[in-house]
């Protein structure tokens, strides 16, 4: 070639030189303009197995329609299916889980995410994943599977959290994660990040935190389907005008996603087989959707009931056309409709720090015309502040460390430290929340001012990415209330606070018999601060229609039904400050009066009145939450475990006895153990005619209860038990009081 | 024009081409016009033209809304109670029955005390109706008519 050219006269050669040099500027110019499009692409992480597909799905309920979707996914060739959450709702978990064996198979990867309709421990979901964990050769941690796990199959990574969120979990994981596709999975949302009328569950962290390791965000909770464009914040809705170039004002190109550290997608996939709900917010129902307060242009597609939802399920297929950092999704209706497509990019360079504007519709406000919340214990529910303060493990990673741990440099060459501020607190007010973000997004690339203005988290005299990161990991906490010691080998801690006790203060019983239509207790003191629990049990099963009484409003807690129908126990509660004492009243449908009845009312004072109640199973003869009432077999024992949401708790159950006496599990309290039937047959042990319901209260057409309780102090499970003379066919509910502070 | 410069031109010719394709397909990404639609929405009471539906005994409003979109007209209503979930959904199936409405889905499982979910049809109507306890205390209801 250089021979060619030599040989050129120096006229053409000066020509070709010029068109050289003229096609390396248009070549430079070209890389650039390609590099812009996908600025963040670096390919040089742990892939997934080539075309390895995977099925997203949530609140499916044990009915023909999941059994639909099970066809679907086994149709579409899935290789593992991730539920987001509530398996079997009332169906049955066994049922559940036989229609997945039955359809994919026993070892088929499956794998989920607790939902607030599952008891995840009690139902079996724990044993059902660990087992599934196992079969797909991995190893899972020992003991029950918690509800926040981790694993890792055929290179994608996946991490569940639990109710609520658990931020520290997921970042633990994710910190120093590899691979190229990472999922994070949970069952709830928060207000934004769907599209009908659920509140603010889950937390923001949860998000912030995945989007910040570049993971994949899958949720159900919302019976829609919808999906995000990329997010550069999940909180603010920022959507990535990179990736989605702005035309007449909306972000565009919204089926080509990318994910990399700092920037993510969020996608509901909630149609799994238990009804279909419709489009509340972000309206209108076509693209590109809303663009208003909580919406912000961030969704690409929406399925609902206003688009004709059917039930289906979401495809993400990764490492595709032979690129490993390439992945194409598609959600697909059971009637072979495809609603949605879109393609994903992984990259592994993080993002840029946060755009430097945020607009007014970004406040993580909630609308009050959404949720329904008329229980006071719903209330923490939506509030965003609602997430779990900073366990000691988060002391320990270097990014959240507490300012103040003696491990730099003499004090008397470091950066001043604010005495009222601590990291991620940028108006020193003591708490971390959006207005310190708000607060960093000002300050942003300028210099250090010190209190009450002050985003540099790290005192390294820079406002950066990394004042975010620290912002990020302590959002939503409080700074201690306890004074770092100056002894160096000391890592600040803060005791819990001591927690209160809850204490039964009183119980109080009565009994109606002849078909009647309510059932009255004795009276009971009034007195301030007071949960007041009411057991109901009626002969044959039949529902209580209302709770009345001390002027306070009484909600049911907990039904359950015997396993042949013969007796039902009720827990029904009140809290507040009565004026004056008096009686609790349960009355009956006049179309559903039972035989007899019973009723046993105890006041409780210590309760926490911002969530009274925490986990809640029941059990008949057919299994723990049963909703059968027929097939049962009678039987003179009964057992089951409560999973405690507190380590400090008072558990109290009440089941059926009918005629018969009772005696407390090991480390329960009777409260009440007593039955209309006041004839010997309490200890007269075989006259059990389940026909006679004459009204009489006696024998055949008794009803009667036994109530207990017990205190815990520690959250490991424990065991709801009890004995009766005779096998019966029982209803046995518990519930666990949540101590106040 | 020697064969050197006709290639050189060919060469700029092409890459000239080139820009000009990929900045076509950026415009072509999807126009995006912003639809104009209403939404009207009122708290603890129902709003004028919500479809006519029975009310369940001693159940309290928490919203109503109507919704309109290219000519189409969508409604949700919501109540609580603390009636169970099957005794809810029982009573509303009979009730909205006797009015006419026809059940086009029933609930797959009526003695759920989770959630239930059932699809009526009346005339110009479809109903989608949802009772859930999310909390094991509260029992929702939730009327919801989408966009027809």
């Amino acid at each position: 070639m250089l021979k060619y050219i030599k040989k050129l006269p120096l006229k053409k050669r000066k020509t070709f030189a010029l068109f050289s040099i003229f096609f390396l500027f248009l070549s430079v110019l070209w890389f650039r303009s390609s590099r812009l499009k996908n600025p963040d692409i670096v390919y040089a992480q742990t892939p997934t197995d080539a075309n390895f597909k995977v099925a997203f799905i949530g609140d499916s309920a044990a009915g023909s329609s999941f059994q639909s979707v099970l066809n679907l996914i086994k149709n579409e060739g899935a290789q593992m299916v991730l539920h987001q959450g509530d398996f079997d709702y009332s169906d049955g978990p066994q049922k559940w889980m036989d229609m997945i064996n039955n359809t994919l198979g026993s070892t088929f990867p499956y794998l989920g995410s607790d939902g607030n309709h599952d008891n995840w421990d009690s139902d079996g979901y724990a044993t059902f994943f660990k087992d599934r964990l196992v079969k797909m050769g991995l190893t899972p941690p020992a003991g029950n599977l918690p509800p926040s796990y981790a694993a890792t199959y055929k290179g994608l990574k996946m991490v569940f959290s639990k109710e609520g969120g658990d931020p520290t979990f997921i970042g633990n994981e994710l910190v120093s994660d590899s691979h190229t596709w990472k999922i994070c999975s949970w069952h709830k949302n928060q207000n934004y990040m769907q599209l009908g009328s659920k509140g603010n569950e889950q937390g923001w962290p949860d998000y912030e935190t995945c989007r910040q390791y570049g993971a994949i965000i899958s949720t159900g909770h919302e019976h829609t389907y919808e999906r995000t464009k990329t997010l550069l914040s999940t909180q603010n809705l920022i959507v990535d005008t990179n990736q989605h170039p702005v035309q007449g004002g909306v972000p565009g190109n919204p089926n080509s996603l990318l994910v990399a550290p700092g920037k993510t997608f969020v996608f509901v996939s909630g149609v799994g087989g238990n009804g279909i709900r419709n489009q509340d917010r972000c309206l209108p129902t076509t693209y590109p959707y809303g663009g208003g307060v909580g919406c912000n242009y961030i969704w690409a597609k929406a399925y609902t009931s206003d688009q004709g939802g059917k039930y289906g399920a979401l495809f993400i297929t990764f490492n595709v056309d032979g690129n490993p950092n390439k992945a194409r999704g598609y959600f697909k209706n059971i009637s072979g409709e495809t609603i949605d497509q879109f393609e994903i990019t992984a990259s592994s360079v993080p993002v840029s720090p946060p755009p430097t504007t945020i607009t007014p519709t970004q406040r993580p406000t909630i609308s009050p015309t959404k949720t329904p919340t008329p229980s006071p214990t719903r209330s923490p529910s939506i509030s965003p502040t609602k997430t779990p303060t900073p366990t000691p493990t988060r002391t320990g990673t270097p990014t959240v460390s507490p300012r103040n741990t003696p491990t730099t440099a003499p004090t008397s060459t470091s950066a001043p430290t604010p005495p009222n501020k601590f990291r991620g607190d940028a108006d020193c007010n003591g708490a971390v929340n959006e207005i310190d973000y708000q607060i960093y997004v000002s300050q942003y690339k300028k210099t250090p001012r010190g209190c009450p203005i002050d985003a540099d988290f790290n005192n390294d005299g820079k406002i950066n990415a990394v004042d975010y990161v620290i912002w990020m990991n302590t959002y939503d906490t409080i700074k201690p209330s306890v004074t770092p010691t100056p002894i160096p080998s000391a890592s600040p801690s803060v005791s819990p606070p001591p927690g209160g006790e809850v204490k039964v203060e009183q119980t109080v019983t009565g009994k109606a018999t002849g078909n009647p239509t309510s059932v009255t207790s004795e009276s009971i003191d009034a007195a301030a601060q007071r949960l007041y629990v009411a057991s109901i049990s009626t002969k044959p099963n039949r529902a209580v229609s209302g709770v009345s009484g001390l002027g306070l409003s009484w909600v049911r807690s907990k039904t359950q039904c015997s396993g042949r129908s013969q007796t039902r126990t009720e827990i029904w509660r009140a809290y507040g400050s009565p004026s004056t004492s008096g009686s609790v009243k349960a009355t009956f449908s006049s179309s559903a009066k039972p035989a007899s009845a019973v009723i046993s009312v105890t006041s409780f004072s210590g309760a926490n009145p911002s969530r009274l109640i925490g986990a809640k199973p029941s059990r008949n003869t057919l299994g723990v939450n049963s909703t059968t009432c027929t097939g049962g077999t009678d039987a003179s024992s009964y057992s089951f475990t409560l999973n405690p949401v507190s380590s400090n708790s008072l558990i109290y159950s009440a089941v059926s006895i009918r005629q018969r006496t009772h005696t407390p599990g090991e480390g329960y309290t009777e409260l009440s153990d007593f039955t209309t039937d006041s004839s010997s047959n309490r200890v007269n042990l075989d006259d059990d005619d389940d026909d006679d319901d004459d009204g009489s209260g006696r024998s055949g057409d008794a009803a009667g209860i036994a109530t207990q309780y017990k205190i815990i102090n520690s959250q490991s499970p424990t065991i709801v038990n009890g004995t009766i003379n005779h096998d019966l066919d029982y209803a046995a509910v518990s519930i666990e009081i949540i101590a106040g502070q | 024009m020697s064969k050197l410069q006709k290639l050189s031109i060919l060469l700029l010719i092409i890459i000239i081409a080139n820009f000009l394709i990929i900045g076509n397909i950026k415009k072509k990404n999807e126009i995006t016009t912003p639809r104009s639609f209403t939404k009207i929405e009122e708290q603890g009471v129902i709003i004028k033209e919500f479809p006519e539906l029975p009310k369940y005994p001693e159940s309290q409003v928490v919203n109503t809304y109507k919704k309109e979109e290219d000519g189409k007209v969508g409604y949700e209503g919501n109540w609580t109670t603390s009636e169970p979930v099957d005794v809810v959904m029982k009573w509303y199936l009979t009730e909205l029955t006797k009015q006419g409405w026809s059940i086009t889905t029933p609930p797959e499982n009526p003695e759920s005390d989770a959630t239930q979910f059932a699809v009526l049809e009346k005339e110009e109507l479809l109903l989608n109706l949802i009772v859930e306890n999310e909390d094991g205390e509260i029992t929702e209801i939730h009327a919801e008519f989408p966009l027809r």
